[in-house]
């Protein structure tokens, strides 16, 4: 072999290495770009789970021309088919709520000409009468080494729930702040009334006033005392239900009894505070009717019926009647007095409200809504019959199958 | 009784209460006028002559609140002759209240407190 051949086979081996080589360079180049692409692909897979997971959409505003790109989800929550979007800003904006387009696109206006930041919640109408609430949060990018805007791209989700959340949480906050002053009002009276008359006898002691000391005086308030503490007690007693109530801890106690005794104590105890006021209170008495009912919970049912009766009867005369059918007993209590809207009849059995406001009447709006929840448990029900002028009827329906004790 | 002190209005809807502030005015000299509402109470200053010293105001009342009426007597144009009138707020509320007022006294009420303000404002 000469050198001539030596330097044929020398070439050829080089050539072949070359080749090997750009064929293993071409190969690792190719993996190289495969395992992007599957890296870009699962990336862009859990993006898209992510945004979908979250019910998020993506927009893409063209500084340029105004055109805005945005993702399906995105157009899902707008209610907006891709063909009538057509990239078209002002399909998007058609659907802001009035109050809120000027405040969102000042937002973007405010985000461009200054850090770039765009966070904004606003409601759309996805379709007429269904009101959503969104969260925009996007970024504007601009030029290297200048503020001309680039990019404007960000995200879009649904707060609706949680917005409704935060408003029915102030509602209940509000509720309850109001609730708190009512109850402070009405918890003081009494208290008030107590303090002052302690210390109006104090002084008339201090004075040497024995006028004041007589038997007369003395009796009639220890009557006054008595009464502003079975006031202080009944609040309280309010309170505490309704806190029981609220936690579901609110248990019945059946007994055995005549549900005539019942009524009958009740009305004799109010007829004498009623006929103090000038109201007569009359019953219609009834036979026997017995069963298992929790005469303490029933009880409080009609001392609240009765005290709103006085109360709201305009110093009328009061009717208490009793009517049994097969399976159920009715007790109707009826009024001549101030009467109750008809618009207002369901809400008076709600938690601290009543048929007229704080400043017209005492009382802190738990005493039907208790009744009520005492009626309810025992498988009953309360009902009124009531207009504006012309008094108000409650019924207390029961139901007799309680259990009549074999 | 000590007949030169002045004249109190108290405007109180709890009758009660009403009662015992009259009883404790009274005994001390005072001269005492009440009214259930705010309303009751600009109709019954209207009809006065001689003008209360000192005026003792609950606010949360039926018809015209305690609030509104310091308003009417202090904003209201038609109730001027009243705008100057002291006035004592006692009140269950812990809002703070909006218009001039002498005192706030929160209910249950100190009663040598009423009495004290009676006699710096009406006492003669």
């Amino acid at each position: 072999m000469n050198d001539f051949h030596f330097l044929i086979i020398a070439c050829l081996i080089l050539v072949t290495l070359g080749a090997l080589a750009a064929a293993w360079l071409f190969r690792r180049r190719w993996v190289q770009e495969r395992k992007t692409e599957v890296q870009l692909k699962f990336s862009n897979e859990n993006l898209d789970f992510a945004l979908q997971s979250g019910r998020m959409g993506t927009w893409d505003i063209n500084l340029a021309d105004g055109s805005i790109q945005c993702s399906q989800q995105m157009l899902d929550l707008w209610g907006v088919t891709a063909r009538e979007f057509n990239c078209r800003r002002s399909i998007l904006q058609s659907k802001v709520h009035a109050d809120d387009l000027h405040m969102m696109n000042a937002a973007i206006d405010k985000a461009i000409a200054t850090d770039g930041i765009y966070e904004l919640a606003f409601r759309i109408w996805p379709e007429p009468g269904k009101l959503r609430w969104v969260l925009s949060r996007g970024r504007c990018t601009f030029v290297p080494g200048s503020h001309t805007p680039e990019k404007f791209s960000g995200v879009v989700f649904d707060i609706t729930e949680s917005m409704e959340r935060e408003a029915a949480l102030k509602e209940a906050i509000h509720t309850r702040d109001q609730f708190l002053t009512i109850a402070g009002h009405e918890l003081k009276t009494p208290l008030t009334n107590l303090q002052l008359q302690i210390q109006l006898r104090q002084r008339d002691l201090q004075r040497n006033y024995p006028q004041a000391f007589t038997a007369e005086k003395i009796s009639a308030g220890l009557i006054e005392q008595l009464d502003y503490v079975r006031r202080l007690t009944h609040l309280v007693d309010n309170m505490l239900d309704v806190a029981q109530i609220s936690e579901g801890r609110m248990q019945l106690s059946y007994e055995y009894f005549d549900l005539c005794k019942l009524i009958q104590d009740v009305v004799d105890r109010f007829r004498e505070s009623g006929e103090s006021r000038g109201v007569e209170l009359r019953f219609t008495g009834c036979h026997a009717l017995y069963g298992n009912w929790d005469w303490f919970r029933l009880e409080q049912v009609l001392l609240n019926l009765l005290s709103n009766a006085v109360q709201y009867g305009n110093n009328q005369a009061i009717d208490v009647t009793v009517k049994q059918e097969a399976e159920h007993v009715h007790i109707f209590v009826k009024d001549r007095g101030v009467g109750i809207a008809k618009a207002d009849h369901s809400r008076i059995f709600q938690r601290f409200e009543r048929a007229i406001s704080e400043n017209e009447a005492s009382g802190m709006g738990l005493g039907l809504f208790i009744a009520n929840t005492i009626v309810q448990m025992h498988g009953g029900d309360i009902l009124v019959e009531s207009e504006i002028g012309a008094g108000s009827e409650f019924t207390v329906i029961l139901p007799m199958q309680q259990g009549i004790k074999s | 009784m000590n007949k030169t002190k002045g004249l109190i209005l108290i405007v109180e809807d709890d009758a009660s209460i009403c009662a015992y502030m009259e009883e404790i005015f009274g005994g001390d000299g005072f001269q005492v006028v009440s009214a259930e509402h705010g309303q009751a109470a600009l109709d019954l200053l209207h009809s006065m002559q001689t003008l209360p010293a000192l005026i003792f105001l609950d606010l949360m009342m039926p018809v015209m609140d305690g609030q509104r009426f310091l308003q009417e007597i202090q904003k209201n144009p038609a109730h001027e002759r009243f705008k100057t009138l002291p006035v004592v707020v006692v009140t269950a509320s812990h809002m703070p209240v909006k218009g001039e007022v002498v005192a706030v006294i929160r209910k249950p009420p100190d009663l040598n407190r009423l009495v004290e303000l009676a006699e710096k404002y009406a006492g003669g």
